[in-house]
């Protein structure tokens, strides 16, 4: 009896290391599978690849740290981009006033400029940095990650209603900006 | 239903911006595949004092009502109004007691995010994996990270034994007293999608966290902040105080502060071809109220420039000073005194060098200035700007990631080995410097 007794301790143990290894082994199976995409959806929130390598990265120490909180490895793509988005969050909202001067220095004068296209994506690119983090992040879900109204309310975990609102007005403002730049004295 | 032009152009400039094509970078991957053998995940023991608490603060806030700050309005007010004690005292529900203090590996700076040297021995600063501490200048660093660490988007690191910082869930307040020893947590009423914005603090025991307020967030009248403050060391936390951060035409939505300090600041951006709004806002209880004030202007500070706050503190005569960052044809580092009424500047001391630069107020009277670029110089002042003493830094700075504790004593960080600059941002290899000499030598610690 104590014999089988001594087993079953050890057995735990060796099933405890097991699933140990087990959940690491899961944890970066999925990362691996995700972060291409990750690192893209961060890219385009924040739109500078070393912020969004930091990110990504952040947001991923986090995911493991909260591993334990994630019943369905199915969902593990829509659980893991809250995490991200909030974390592209707190990055936009920390960025420092030297943001503020990016803001005028990047944007491209227009004389001379062939290339109509390639200005109006930078004036878009100067446009959303006018938007506040909220407003860029569900820009970024809508337009690059074209996700529906619903998607983006389920991976933020606000109203539909509230989505709608946010993306009315960051295209108002984001349109806004743009015809500033087109007008005389403006960016273009 | 068919894109309007501005979204078939947003979809078009995301694709060219982000192709589907592009991959993580190695390094990137390197680092996330490491993150199982590289990052204890230790249990997080907030469950039900953290309900508690949350219930303890509800309770609080509805009792108290009109709470600390006391007439507390959604418009700007000409000037700030002075702090007030926090509410009656909460039942004492201190948790996370555990001491983590451990010496620290090699390599912990790899991914630095912030430092701050609080004397001329201690020193702070926080990675994605913990909060570490040094009491020799460099010499030895302790991981004190409270349970449920996690990088905070702003921290308070006030002194050598005093550090407010955020858990992870993002709206519970952990502060240790006695150097990390020992964590208390509190958590405040608000929505998990609150972002933090940022901790202020007069002192120790005194000062604020504000949120942006999720439901009112960037709308014409500016954003909306809940600020919760506390006067008993982190023990209670009053509020919410519904504050307005006012709006700008060209709006950076965000607060700034700088660190151990008891101010908020917001400036707006600037587009090319408008005008510059030539003011900014300030507060001193956590955005609660905001005072308006003229930029200061002048042949260095051109009315039209943008400029930001580059430092702000109330001088020896309870006057403002502000050493404002310049974005024109001067970049020489003046800082102002407000006069009497709130829209007159004066000229009160000018830095050596005209480089840009970085000023730091370590006291009303004591400043330290650091330029920018090859060669950087370390210039100070102990007596307001009349005497300036000017050091060669054996390292060169690109960016603002060096606080002083004093004249004597700095702290530096960079996500590169061996050059203070965000240029390699990501790859892992970051560092943090220290010196004690000015600035003469700096010894890269870690």
């Amino acid at each position: 009896m104590r014999k089988s007794l001594e087993v079953s301790v050890a057995d735990r143990r060796r099933i405890g290391d097991e699933q140990a290894d087990d959940r690491a082994a899961a944890f970066t199976r999925l990362a691996e599978r995700h972060l291409d995409a990750s690192y893209r959806l961060a890219r385009a929130i924040l739109r500078d690849p070393g912020e969004a390598q930091d990110a990504t990265h952040d947001a991923y120490v986090q995911a493991w740290r909260k591993w334990s909180t994630l019943r369905d490895p199915d969902r593990f793509g829509a659980w893991f981009d809250r995490i991200l988005v909030n974390t592209c969050r707190n990055r936009l909202q920390r960025s420092t006033r030297w943001q503020a001067r990016d803001i005028s220095s990047e944007v491209v004068a227009a004389h001379g400029d062939p290339f109509g296209q390639t200005l109006d994506r930078d004036v878009i690119g100067v446009a959303l940095r006018t938007l506040s983090p909220d407003h860029q992040i569900v820009v970024a879900l809508r337009y690059y990650l074209d996700l529906p109204v619903d998607g983006i309310a389920a991976r933020l975990g606000i109203p539909p209603g509230t989505v709608q609102s946010r993306l009315h007005y960051a295209i108002e403002r984001l349109q806004g900006a743009i015809d500033s730049a087109d007008r005389p004295g403006g960016s273009r | 239903m068919t894109d309007r032009p501005i979204e078939q152009q947003l979809r078009a400039w995301y694709a060219v911006q982000v192709p589907v094509t592009e991959g993580a970078p190695s390094a990137l991957r390197a680092g996330v595949v490491a993150i199982p053998r590289d990052v204890v995940v230790r249990p997080v023991q907030l469950g039900g004092q953290r309900r508690l608490a949350l219930l303890a603060a509800a309770v609080l806030a509805t009792i108290i009502g009109g709470w600390l700050l006391g007439g507390i309005g959604h418009q700007p007010t000409p000037s700030p109004s002075p702090t007030k004690t926090a509410g009656p005292t909460a039942p004492p529900t201190p948790i996370d007691t555990t001491s983590q203090t451990q010496q620290a590996p090699a390599g912990i700076f790899a991914a630095v995010r912030m430092a701050r040297a609080v004397s001329d021995t201690v020193a702070w600063a926080a990675t994605p994996d913990g909060l570490y501490r040094t009491p020799d200048a460099g010499q030895t660093w302790q991981a004190v990270q409270p349970l449920g660490w996690a990088l905070p988007a702003d921290a308070a690191f006030v002194d050598a034994e005093t550090a407010y910082v955020p858990l992870e869930d993002g709206v519970t307040i952990a502060v240790t007293h006695d150097a990390g020893q020992t964590w208390t947590s509190r958590s405040v009423p608000v929505d998990a999608g609150a972002g933090l914005a940022s901790f202020s603090f007069n002192s120790a025991a005194s000062g604020y966290v504000t949120f942006y307020d999720p439901a009112h967030y960037d709308k014409p009248d500016g954003t909306g902040l809940l600020v919760f403050g506390t006067s008993d060391g982190g023990a209670t936390w009053v509020g919410p105080a519904h504050g307005l951060q006012p709006a700008f035409k060209n709006k950076m939505p965000k607060v700034s502060a700088a660190h151990g300090s008891p101010f908020l600041v917001s400036t707006a951006a600037q587009t090319e071809g408008q005008p510059f709004e030539n003011w900014f806002y300030t507060s001193e209880d956590g955005g609660a109220t905001w005072a308006r004030l003229p930029f200061p202007s002048g042949a260095l500070a051109p009315k039209n420039d943008l400029k930001a706050v580059g430092a702000i503190m109330r001088g020896p005569d309870g006057h403002l000073l502000v050493a404002p960052d310049l974005e024109g044809a001067s970049e020489a580092q003046v800082v102002y005194r407000n006069g009497d009424e709130p829209s007159s500047w004066s000229e009160l001391a000018q830095a050596p060098s005209s480089s840009s630069a970085s000023v730091q107020f370590v006291s009303a009277t004591t400043w330290v200035v650091t330029t920018f670029g090859a060669p950087s110089t370390i210039e100070s002042t102990t007596d307001s700007g009349t005497h300036w003493r000017a050091i060669d830094s054996s390292l060169v700075f690109q960016t603002r990631n060096v606080t002083w504790a004093s004249t004597e004593t700095g702290i530096a960080w960079s996500t590169c080995p061996a050059f203070v600059s965000n240029s390699c941002s990501g790859s892992g290899t970051g560092a943090v410097f220290i010196t004690t000499d000015g600035g003469k030598t700096w010894r890269a610690t870690r």
